[in-house]
């Protein structure tokens, strides 16, 4: 039998979901509707699944950092000096906003980021709708601080800390907060992200500090005249977590499938999400899509919210028990169960759904 | 200064007027980028004042799996945008040199040497086959250039295997980039 050790990572998970129990509560006490049952719940499980996923996947990240440092390994860096921290941290999350950027601008990285970008509310539970598809391309982009020398554990704290405090920023219950607005990435400047209005696209990418989104001309102020309104053009209509992950994929094979020329089969994946053939890449303005898909919103049986909201539970916990045994399970044995993890999901998460739309056809 | 210094300086003085030139395409200021900063940390290397030696041989491994193959693409594919917009030229790069980052960590040696080899093989090809003299002599400079490193071949004591690696990349990528910039005027 493996013997459980606590790590950061699971520190984190009930600390996740106590914030998300939190904001709940005080925008009930406040009289505002920031949570949706089965948004947050599917969020939630989205979370869940990408730590099994990303626990595995990580180990790349982990290990091209890990071997790029020792070969590349320019400088030697003193990990008792704040100095070496505070250099780390500022150029992590500065390629972090590349790595940010990209994933919303290359249309094979928004496949795997939309996830993240798939809920129609925006509130704590919403950070926790991660891509488990990422990793596959996001450790490129800090392989610059492996070539500086360094160190791998001063990385992954670093990551760890940019990450987190992404947390806080994904609420609406916090207003702008004056001078910070201009040094740091605060929930108001990240509503702007999440928004679906045209002036939020592709806009306020920053992690920790919006400087570079100053710097580069991507950032917007949030404008009080005009609500915003979150989650995706083309709605997801799922609460499916596997879905969630994989339909931007299905369809942009799909259109690649449909071009007829090779140059329009590789633009498929590499021009901005917008890009079509015929030219008219334009997004629709907002005023233009039309509201739909209230029926996730309103008529759930309870039946149905026990069952979601018992299914995030057990995950929850087998969740912790993998992440504090998996240090010593096989490799091949933590692919099988983040494989696992994945088709759970992919079931219940089918069944949540149609249980779903058979009550609203109702 | 050594000849390895004062070679490497040259070849920065090449690349590094290519890579800010307005009048070239995207693709080859950003190949020419790299093997600037290859040589720039090359000349801090050899002449003493900031070794680097880490640095110089990343990037030259960037230069190899990256800065060769969109070299090639320039003249492959030359009203591609891959060729002409900063977007597809740059992520072309990145997955590039991911590529080669991937196998220099899984000890593919040979990756970074045969990417090149194949690119530098392709654009003598195109530019024989097209009749472009300017080109063909560029490109088999570059070629001469790759396969005298890969061979190790050293000029008395004069000259050593790198040396001719700088010089007939000097020569290979001033006569490349003339002929990309006399192409895009043609063009505009």
């Amino acid at each position: 039998m493996p013997e459980f050790v606590l790590s950061p990572n699971i520190l984190v998970i009930p600390i996740l979901i106590t914030l998300v129990v939190v904001e709940l509560g005080i925008s009930k006490a406040m009289g505002r509707s920031v949570y949706n049952f089965q948004d947050s719940i599917t969020s939630i499980n989205i979370g869940i699944m990408s730590q099994f996923v990303n626990a595995t996947g990580a180990v790349i990240s982990a290990f091209m950092y890990a071997v790029i440092e020792m070969k590349y390994g320019t400088f030697e860096w003193d990990m008792t000096n704040p100095l070496t921290w505070i250099f780390a941290l500022l150029f992590y999350d500065f390629l972090y906003y590349w790595v940010h950027r990209t994933g919303h601008e290359v249309n094979m990285f928004w496949a795997s980021h939309i996830t993240h970008h798939s809920s129609d509310e925006f509130n704590l539970s919403t950070a926790l709708r991660q891509a488990s598809t990422g990793f596959y391309f996001k450790w490129i982009f800090y392989m610059p601080l492996a070539v500086l020398g360094i160190p791998v554990q001063v990385f992954v704290v670093v990551g760890l800390i940019d990450l987190l405090y992404q947390v806080w920023v994904h609420t609406r219950l916090v207003g702008r907060l004056g001078w910070i607005e201009y040094v740091l990435v605060t929930p108001s400047n990240h509503r702007v992200h999440h928004g679906k209005n045209d002036y939020c696209i592709d806009k306020n990418y920053g992690g920790m500090f919006c400087a570079w989104d100053r710097m580069f001309g991507t950032y917007a102020d949030e404008r009080e005249e005009e609500p915003i309104v979150y989650g995706l053009k083309k709605k997801l209509n799922s609460w499916n977590p596997v879905w969630s992950n994989l339909h931007y994929w299905a369809s942009m094979f799909k259109k690649a499938g449909q071009q007829d020329n090779w140059r329009d089969k590789l633009m498929c994946f590499f021009a901005p999400p917008a890009w079509s053939p015929d030219g008219k890449s334009a997004p629709k303005p907002l005023s233009e899509i039309p509201i739909t898909d209230e029926i996730f919103v309103e008529k759930t049986p309870l039946s149905i919210k026990l069952s979601g909201l018992m299914m995030t539970a057990i995950s929850a916990v087998v969740l912790v028990l993998y992440l504090g045994t998996k240090q010593q399970l096989p490799g091949i044995v933590q692919i099988v169960c983040a494989a696992t993890a994945v088709c759970a999901f992919a079931f219940l998460g089918y069944f949540w759904t149609q249980g779903n739309k058979k009550e609203f056809e109702r | 200064m050594n000849s390895l210094a004062m070679t490497d300086s040259l070849l920065l003085v090449v690349t590094f007027l290519i890579a800010i030139g307005a009048k070239y395409p995207p693709s080859i200021r950003i190949a020419t980028g790299l093997f600037a900063a290859a040589a720039c940390f090359g000349v801090l290397r050899f002449t003493g004042v900031l070794p680097l030696p880490t640095m110089h041989s990343f990037f030259s491994g960037l230069g190899a799996t990256a800065a060769y193959p969109l070299l090639a693409v320039t003249f492959l594919f030359s009203d591609s945008v891959l060729t002409n917009q900063w977007r597809f030229s740059s992520i072309f790069a990145v997955i590039a040199g991911a590529l080669g980052l991937v196998a220099s960590a899984l000890e593919v040696g040979l990756w970074g040497n045969a990417v090149a080899l194949i690119s530098v093989a392709a654009l003598v090809l195109r530019s024989i086959i097209s009749r472009d003299a300017l080109a063909t002599v560029g490109a088999v400079s570059l070629l001469t250039a790759v396969v005298l490193f890969a061979l190790n071949v050293s000029f008395a004591s004069l000259l050593k295997p790198g040396d001719f690696l700088h010089l007939f990349m000097a020569l290979g990528l001033g006569l490349l980039g003339l002929r990309a910039r006399v192409k895009m005027a043609q063009t505009v």
